[in-house]
């Protein structure tokens, strides 16, 4: 197997637990926080969250894979830098294409088509939450605030682009596959049981762990 | 070194991340839970279910507050504002912008039925202390969990800061321990013996400062990261079990909470019947309440009960200043006419917290009753009617009084003299003999230091025992002696001034 071979063309974001990818707007007299939604009504992640978040990721673990440290420039970027040393594009995380496909048919149909709402109601529930008042155990006043959910289950595709016909070498993988395999929480109230993720490339959990543990340089050598 | 050999920087500087506790759990319903869902035709308060797949839900939302309470109330006492060392586990609270989030990631845990049951519907009504019988427009219905109901949880604790690792964990295990020992319940009604849970847990160290660390972390499975089948501990030995040497002497914190618990030894006699709806075609027209299969003494009548003949002792005793009402009101929380309370009326929840218990024993027989007209003497025709009610059996339900003010205990013993002595009846048909109780019960004083609790049993018919029998006296005395009762809520009320008073 060579490096070309396995290349990754797309990262698999799964949701093991609903979840809240917003940018914190909501929707007059319905819900306070909306999830990002397309024209079809259908959810998706932006490519900058999601490399945000593969971004943080590697920020955590990178003092202890210093070898790594070139390849990771490559792969997620410098901020602030303009010596465009950034190899990957990210795309936005959207829903497989037959789901879509099923859903532009239903919305396009003559004999009662389907509206964005009804839609988006289908793949998503809205969660009610309040806080508690501790001195006096009541429910405290104007706290109560709904949130539009994603349900657990779905899975999201992410478009890998290398630029210029760059081909990702051993390190280039090794640092996307580790930081998909630790990114592992997204969206708002992450730390509150929502946004609970795997991400995979090409959605092979195997074949990700195996470039996680840079199986490919060591096949090279 | 050049510009391509240098770490990526940002901005925002990455988190270091030192290492990751891992704990699953398995919190097992000890009592019914309503975790309120969406409104619906068939019950006017549903429980909140996946949306999925229609399990029961239990937000991390839900479990995080829980816990985020539960540890303040041991660190610094019921309803005292939470320390900072609470926010360094659980984040920034609400409205505090420079708040840091949390280092604790609480997840979403789907509960499972127990074997061949569902979820349950229960009745509640409001009754009147006046006349003994339904509010008009207090009838309502709700869906609970049945005891028994099982949720696998989990929580990963980020250590972002070696020296912080000990207060963290041992803040953790606080918390956890909350669970463990079923002190601490979910939902609506859980000051009335609803939502009320015990766990065991396993826990998993994942040490980040290593490149192996890493790699190991990484290949963790995601939901699974390590194996909780054959484990059955506490919060601290599973804790304990994972930490490393240096974490070796982790310990639980002190409890600061003020409080007397109360355990009740019942007995049925005779007959008491706890009105449910009948689920079959075929059930009775009315039956005695059950919960996961068992008949159970609800909190909630049983706190009816209680607040009712509070209320008739604290009128009595408390005539000439006239202010029972308001110190069952201080006690219970505040009651109020109509759907919604006035504006201005600042509810609280009771410092009363009155458990629910299974009635052991005893049989369900099912017994036909018909009204009696009478002129005639002869039956009323369509007035058959059956119930299905528990006979005999004995339960044990546990109270708790928080913060005790003057006098509160005293009025609280008092009604459990009645209770005890079988002159409270429980429940429904109580006209006809049915609810009677008897048994005794066994005080514990917590004062909130390091003190060893001391206890005291008392049984009607004789003298209070125990290392706190002295106690029982003087609360008594404390309540009805006028000049000693309840000082905080007549300055609060203004009927005596502040250091003037006594």
């Amino acid at each position: 197997m060579t490096t070309q071979s396995i290349i990754p063309a797309s990262l698999r974001v799964e949701l093991l637990s609903d979840a809240t990818f917003s940018r914190g707007e909501g929707t007059a007299g319905l819900v306070d926080i909306e999830v990002e939604h397309d024209s079809l009504g259908l959810p998706l992640i932006g490519g900058r969250t999601i490399r945000g978040l593969l971004r943080d990721s590697w920020l955590s673990m990178q003092p202890h894979f210093p070898d790594l440290n070139d390849a990771a420039a490559r792969v997620l970027g410098r901020s602030k830098s303009l010596d465009d040393e950034c190899r990957l594009r990210v795309g936005d995380a959207y829903l497989p294409e037959p789901i879509r496909e099923a859903v532009r048919i239903s919305l396009q149909r003559s004999v009662s088509p389907l509206g964005p709402e009804a839609i988006l109601d289908a793949f998503t529930d809205i969660r009610y939450q309040t806080a508690e008042d501790r001195s006096c155990g009541a429910p405290e006043i104007t706290t109560l605030r709904s949130t539009r959910v994603v349900l657990r289950g779905f899975r999201f595709k992410v478009a890998l682009t290398w630029l210029d016909g760059y081909q990702p070498n051993s390190d280039d993988l090794q640092v996307l596959a580790l930081c998909a395999l630790v990114t592992r929480h997204g969206g708002l109230t992450r730390n509150r049981g929502r946004g609970h993720l795997r991400c995979t490339l090409d959605g092979d959990l195997a074949l990700t762990r195996r470039l996680a543990e840079g199986d490919s340089k060591r096949r090279a050598s | 070194m050049n510009n391509a050999q240098l770490p990526l920087d940002d901005a925002m500087p990455g988190r270091p991340i030192l290492a990751r506790w891992v704990i699953c759990g398995t919190l097992r319903l000890e009592t019914a839970m309503h975790l309120g869902g969406k409104t619906s035709e068939r019950v006017d308060k549903t429980v909140l279910r996946d949306a999925r797949d229609g399990g029961p839900l239990l937000p991390g939302t839900t479990l995080a507050g829980a816990l985020r309470n539960a540890l303040a109330d041991r660190l610094v006492g019921y309803g005292v504002e939470e320390p900072v060392s609470v926010s360094r586990l659980f984040g920034g609270g609400r409205g505090d912008d420079d708040g840091a989030q949390s280092p604790l990631i609480v997840f979403d845990a789907i509960g499972r039925f127990p074997e061949g049951q569902g979820s349950e519907i229960r009745d509640g009504v409001a009754i009147s202390p006046t006349t003994g019988t339904a509010e008009d427009n207090k009838k309502y219905d709700y869906e609970v969990l049945p005891a028994g109901t099982s949720f696998p949880i989990r929580l990963d604790l980020l250590v972002a800061n070696a020296s912080q690792e000990k207060e963290q964990v041992e803040a953790l295990a606080t918390s956890l321990d909350a669970l463990s020992d079923g002190e601490t319940a979910f939902g609506a009604k859980r000051s009335r013996g609803l939502g009320r849970v015990s766990a065991t847990w396993t826990a998993r160290r994942f040490d980040l400062t290593t490149p192996a660390g890493w790699m190991a972390w990484a290949q963790a499975d995601h939901e699974f990261p390590h194996n909780t089948a054959d484990e059955d501990f506490s919060a601290l030995d599973a804790l304990r079990a994972a930490a490393p040497e240096s974490l070796t002497a982790l310990t639980v914190l002190t409890d600061a909470r003020q409080r007397v618990v109360l355990e009740l030894h019942l007995k049925v006699e005779g007959d008491v019947l706890i009105r449910s709806p009948g689920a079959s075609p075929d059930a009775p027209d009315v039956s005695h309440l059950t919960s996961g299969g068992s008949p159970i003494l609800s909190g909630t009548s049983l706190g009816g009960a209680l607040r009712s003949q509070a209320l008739r002792i604290a009128r009595l005793v408390r005539h000439r200043k006239g202010d029972g009402d308001r110190l069952i009101d201080e006690l219970f929380g505040p009651r109020f006419e109509g759907q919604r309370p006035p504006p201005g009326l600042k509810l609280f929840a009771s410092r009363l917290r009155v458990g629910e218990a299974v009635i052991k024993g005893g049989s369900s027989p099912r017994q036909t009753r018909v009204a009696i007209d009478r002129f005639t003497q002869g039956v009323i025709p369509t007035a058959l009617f059956d119930e299905q009610v528990q006979s005999g059996g004995e339960a044990c339900v546990q109270l708790e009084l928080r913060d005790p003010r003057a006098g509160e205990l005293g009025l609280l013993l008092l009604v459990l003299k009645d209770l005890l002595s079988g002159e409270l009846p429980v429940g429904g048909a109580s006209a006809v003999g049915r609810g009677v109780l008897t048994g005794a019960a066994r005080l514990t004083f917590y004062d909130g230091d390091d003190t060893e609790p001391r206890s005291a049993i008392i049984r009607p018919g004789s003298s209070p025992a125990g290392d706190a029998a002295a106690e029982i006296e003087a609360a008594i005395q404390q309540f009805v002696e006028p000049s000693s009762v309840n000082h905080e809520v007549e300055v609060a009320a203004g009927v005596i001034e502040e250091g003037v008073s006594q």
